[in-house]
């Protein structure tokens, strides 16, 4: 049998200097634990933790914001004017209150939130763990995004003090050169916030092209490399112009420039031009990170290679370049020609090919696999459900006469949540399950986290499948009030916000329980056959790796990791049955030879340790 | 390999990417280099005093830092392309607007202000040049002459800009052209717009200027102190990018800017 | 240390540690190139002899060789690890695209027959005529008003105006 990894993580080091244990007892999250050692740290592990902790709290409060939305709808305040009847209150706020709080929700979960969240949390913890390397390329530009993410995300925090934002997230003009002056702050912060995510594009490919282990071809890179890749040069190419898009709107506001103000002779659709130039394709930077995810968990929770790895890995790139060509989907009603209208629709049906194969690959990668109901297979599992749908609506609205009825209702509301909310979010969690073992050390409690994702999946159908019912009816989104006959609907929707509510925070609840009391995570609970379980402790070292590894293998060569992952866990006994699991602190064995694994390679081993 | 897999882990499948195991590994390196923090001192001696700890090699971080630098060339192209393309948008709107207002602008300023930014170009690809051959003084000489290109080029936009204002020309609302040279702009329609892109493009292409000017001052301060040498030069390279991309922009903006009639 | 990985995808052919020195001649020759293109962009941008249609296309084009030149011998890509080359088209492709859309679609707006695609006779002549009709109207108004105040003061039955015995 032919030993597949010649570089063994626990073998004594070349330099002899080994001072530290090497079982995970020293790591990135205790080397040094005073405050100021987190605040100036270039270690792209902590980097990622201090992203978690900020992008919680801006979801939680932008989430907030949405739970008052909901709140509000829950009754229709709808005045008979005709019949003499005066302006309502409001359920809980008024009109303009209204206004404000959707743009915020809106403003803050794109540009603070979806946009940095996979690329900033798991792919700053993950990215080199997967390339086998000791940090990102540039570690200093990794510190220096992060704190331009917090410049920008203070100056939204101050907008709200500034005035009532009421533009909607997208700040259309003209409406956006005359309303009040916090638009002002929010291009600052949104101009801002684009460095760190320019910095975090520009890192990632510089770290991926030039920072792999060695043998870590581009064909064997895990899918989730291959997603941050797409999901970089994205970043990389269309945040710029964003940039400015907000600078030119910066300057309308304070000079009067006339390039977008029609008063002055510019073009409003013109900025609508520039502005989906980057926020279509900022669309693919929020979904395709969730693809690498998706494309991770599914392998190692089906046991099997994942299928069409090469169709996988260049969809996310094609998913990437196609998405800067189909902006003008957004705008069929702005006024620009037909023909543009035409051209940008048609071009948008080609979207659904490379997103299509990779649901056909992730579905065909479960056939005949083994599967494992473990928490993150069963958000994986969420996933391709909700992004079918959102998916397939998705195609809908790119339907050019279609989407002129539907253009501004209800159901493109719920077809964006379905892909941004079923997709990212639901992802992001399910990643976040996966890599809890790795980032803490510790197990969340299955049992639990189990009960509360069957909140997050009801609680988000019961809220956004209704709104695909009250769009067909012709509710028209961003609307304070309702005539009657939607207010079933409306109701049934708010109490499924509160499901979901109820069902992130259990969620946040499990981690915050597993971080306190969970049981020890082994090095590799899932039996997955990537670099950061197979040869980095839980909770990695401060550098990651004691020995940089080789790498022989595909990332879902499951059957080859399977040795590696018995030499390490398998009782010294060399039973067959690889032993109970019961204690889940799984022996780390010194690879007593490979007779003790071939004698177990065959059984799936992996399922015998059970969490809970 | 077991042949089959009880369990549907098929180990008989072709891996789809199987060529690919013909990978450099013969030259893998049989002992690894290791590095936490306290013994990163230990070992110092391996490697240039340079070379971060996360690199394996220098070549590998100089690599890594231009292709860096390259793909943030990139981002600036991008942000300027924002700008050229509400110019192309604009000119197809209203082209007797910006030929009447082109032929405002004085050529000869812009002309002399692009030969003085590829000069300083040249001078920036002498100062590699320079520390490529080890030529520490070649490498200052070039770098202050390519600040002082910079400064002229900034003291000729002073002049551009000033001899406006006393016309009236501002950007955005303020623009009031009087007087015999710009004063006939007051009744082209929509010259307010054309000066005010000016203003707004040149503005931030200056601001890139100045942007290159303090990071070639900082490379110029480092080189005085001996820090470069043709082993290890990232910095004078990188800096010169940066300035090679201000120059491709103005090159694209005269012409725009001041020329086509 | 040789590090396999990491040189994967670096053309740097040569296992040694320099870097190409572009020969200072080279650098020269280049910049006199520049100066050269730069006299000819001004002097054809001047010339009136050229069909102003052309005036954008030459400027382009000059500065496009401009632009090459810097990059490939200033920048040094031409002996550069080819992966810039690549960052540096696949930007200019995009700059092309955002710019080749948008500019597509403010040449083709209105092709729906709308407003926008009136010329000023149209919009002149269609505020003519609904400055007639407004015109007429406004008479037709004055006189009905003029008709029954009359009616109403005279309360005579035979006062009628014209218009009304012109009915059927």
């Amino acid at each position: 049998m032919a030993q597949t990894l010649t570089a063994d993580p626990h073998a004594p080091t070349a330099h002899g200097h080994a001072a530290h244990p090497t079982d995970g007892s020293y790591n990135y999250l205790n080397y040094d634990k005073t405050f100021m050692s987190w605040a100036k740290t270039v270690d792209h592990k902590r980097i990622g933790l201090m992203y978690m902790v900020t992008l919680a709290l801006v979801f939680l409060v932008a989430g907030l914001f949405a739970i008052a939305l909901r709140t509000e709808l829950i009754a229709t305040n709808w005045t008979n004017y005709a019949a003499g009847e005066q302006d309502a209150a409001g359920t809980i706020m008024n009109a303009n209150t209204y206004n404000w709080v959707f743009t915020m929700h809106g403003a803050m979960m794109t540009f603070l939130f979806l946009v940095p969240s996979v690329p900033a949390i798991l792919g700053n913890f993950v990215l080199p763990l997967h390339l086998g390397a000791k940090d990102v390329a540039f570690p200093r530009l990794n510190l220096a995004s992060y704190y331009f993410y917090i410049a920008g995300a203070v100056l939204v925090i101050a907008s709200l003090f500034v005035g009532q934002l009421d533009t909607g997230w997208t700040f259309y003009m003209p409406y956006s050169a005359r309303t009040n002056g916090s638009v002002t702050f929010l291009t600052m912060a949104i101009f801002i916030a684009g460095f760190s995510s320019i910095f975090t594009g520009l890192n990632f490919i510089v770290t991926i092209h030039k920072m792999r282990a060695p043998g870590l071809t581009w064909n064997r890179l895990p899918l989730f490399v291959w997603a941050m890749y797409a999901v970089s040069l994205v970043q990389v190419l269309a945040t710029p112009v964003l940039g400015i898009t907000m600078l030119l709107l910066f300057t309308e506001r304070i000079f009067g420039v006339g390039i977008f103000d029609p008063a002055l002779g510019g073009d409003p659709i013109l900025f609508q031009h520039m502005f989906w130039f980057y926020s279509h394709p900022a669309v693919y930077i929020m979904i395709l990170p969730a693809f690498g995810i998706i494309s991770e968990l599914m392998g190692t929770f089906s046991r099997q290679r994942l299928y069409g790895y090469r169709a996988v890995a260049l969809s996310s790139v094609a998913i990437a370049l196609l998405g800067f060509l189909v902006w003008g989907h957004h705008m069929f009603v702005s006024g620009q020609s037909a023909i543009s209208s035409i051209i940008f629709s048609l071009i948008t049906y080609l979207i659904g090919i490379p997103s299509g194969i990779k649901v056909f690959n992730w579905v065909t990668t479960m056939y005949k696999g083994s599967i494992w109901l473990q928490t993150p297979m069963i958000y994986a599992l969420m996933f391709i459900f909700l992004f079918t749908i959102g998916g397939l609506t998705g195609v809908m609205v790119g339907v050019l006469a279609v989407d002129v009825a539907l253009h501004d209702t209800y159901y493109v509301v719920a077809h964006f949540h379905y892909v941004m909310m079923g997709g990212t979010v639901i992802a992001l969690i399910g990643g976040m399950y996966y890599w809890f073992p790795k980032m803490f050390g510790k197990m969340y409690s299955e049992r639990w986290a189990k009960i509360f994702s069957l909140f997050v999946f009801v609680g988000f159908n019961t809220t956004f499948f209704t709104q695909f019912l009250l769009g067909a009816k012709g509710m028209p989104r961003r609307y304070w009030d309702y005539i009657p006959m939607y207010e079933h609907l409306h109701q049934i929707s708010t109490i499924g916000s509160y499901i979901l509510a109820v069902g992130l925070f259990g969620v946040l609840g499990t981690w915050i329980w597993g971080l306190m009391k969970g049981r020890k995570a082994p090095q590799n609970p899932w039996g997955a056959a990537t670099l950061e379980w197979t040869h980095a402790t839980s909770p990695p070292d401060p550098h990651n790796f004691t020995a940089t590894p080789v790498v022989t293998r595909g990332p879902y060569d499951y059957y080859l990791a399977d040795e590696v992952f018995l030499t390490r866990n398998a009782p010294s006994s060399g039973d067959g049955a690889a032993g109970d699991g019961s204690d889940g602190d799984v022996p780390q064995g010194d690879g007593s030879g490979d007779g003790a694994a071939a004698t177990v390679v065959a059984r799936p081993i992996v399922r015998d340790f059970k969490p809970h | 390999m077991p042949p089959g897999h009880p369990n549907g882990v098929r180990a008989d499948r072709n891996w789809p990417l199987r060529f690919d195991f013909t990978t450099p590994m013969a030259s893998a390196p049989a002992t690894l280099t290791v590095d936490s923090p306290e013994v990163h001192d230990a070992h110092a001696h391996d490697h240039p005093p340079h070379l971060q700890h996360h690199f394996v090699s220098s070549e590998q971080q100089f690599d890594a830092a231009k292709m860096g630098m390259w793909l943030f060339l990139a981002t600036e192209i991008l942000l300027f392309s924002g700008m050229f393309v509400a110019y192309a948008v604009f000119r197809t709107l209203y082209p007797a607007t910006y030929e009447a207002c082109a032929t405002a602008l004085n050529t000869m300023q812009g002309a002399f202000n692009t030969l003085v930014l590829l000069g300083s170009s040249l001078t920036v690809a002498l100062a590699i040049n320079a520390i490529q051959r080890d030529d520490q003084k070649g490498l200052q000489r070039y770098l202050l002459l390519t600040l002082l290109g910079a400064a002229i080029f900034l003291v000729v936009k002073y002049f551009e800009y000033t001899h406006k204002f006393h016309s009236g020309i501002f950007p955005g609302l303020a623009f009031h052209p009087y007087g015999e040279e710009f004063g006939h702009l007051a009744t082209v329609p929509y010259a307010r717009q054309f000066f005010s892109l000016y203003y707004v493009s040149t503005g931030i292409h200056a601001i890139h200027i100045i942007a290159g000017m303090v990071v070639l001052s900082w490379v110029y301060l480092k080189a005085r102190k001996g820090t470069f040498s043709s082993s290890y030069y990232t910095h004078v390279e990188l800096g010169g990018l940066y300035w090679h991309l201000v120059d491709v922009i103005w090159i694209f903006l005269f012409p725009l800017l001041y020329l086509i009639h | 240390m040789a590090h396999p990985a990491s040189h994967s995808d670096a053309a740097h052919d040569d296992g040694h540690h320099g870097h190409y020195v572009a020969p200072v001649s080279l650098l020269l020759k280049v910049f006199a190139a520049l100066v050269f293109f730069t006299v000819l962009t001004v002097a054809t941008g001047r010339a009136d002899w050229i069909p102003s249609a052309l005036h954008v296309p030459i400027a382009l084009t000059i500065a496009l060789i401009k632009v090459v030149l810097v990059a490939m011998f200033f920048m040094g890509l031409k002996h550069d690890n080819r992966v810039n080359t690549v960052i540096l088209s696949l930007t200019t492709i995009f700059v092309i695209v955002f710019l080749g859309f948008t500019l597509f679609d403010v040449t083709q707006r209105g092709d729906l027959g709308n407003v926008d695609q009136m010329t000023a006779a149209d919009r002149a002549y269609m505020m003519h005529e609904d400055s007639v009709r407004y015109a007429q109207t406004a008479a037709v108004t004055a006189a009905l008003a003029d008709s029954t105040a009359a009616a109403d003061s005279a309360a005579a039955p035979s006062a009628a105006s014209p218009d009304s015995t012109a009915a059927p």
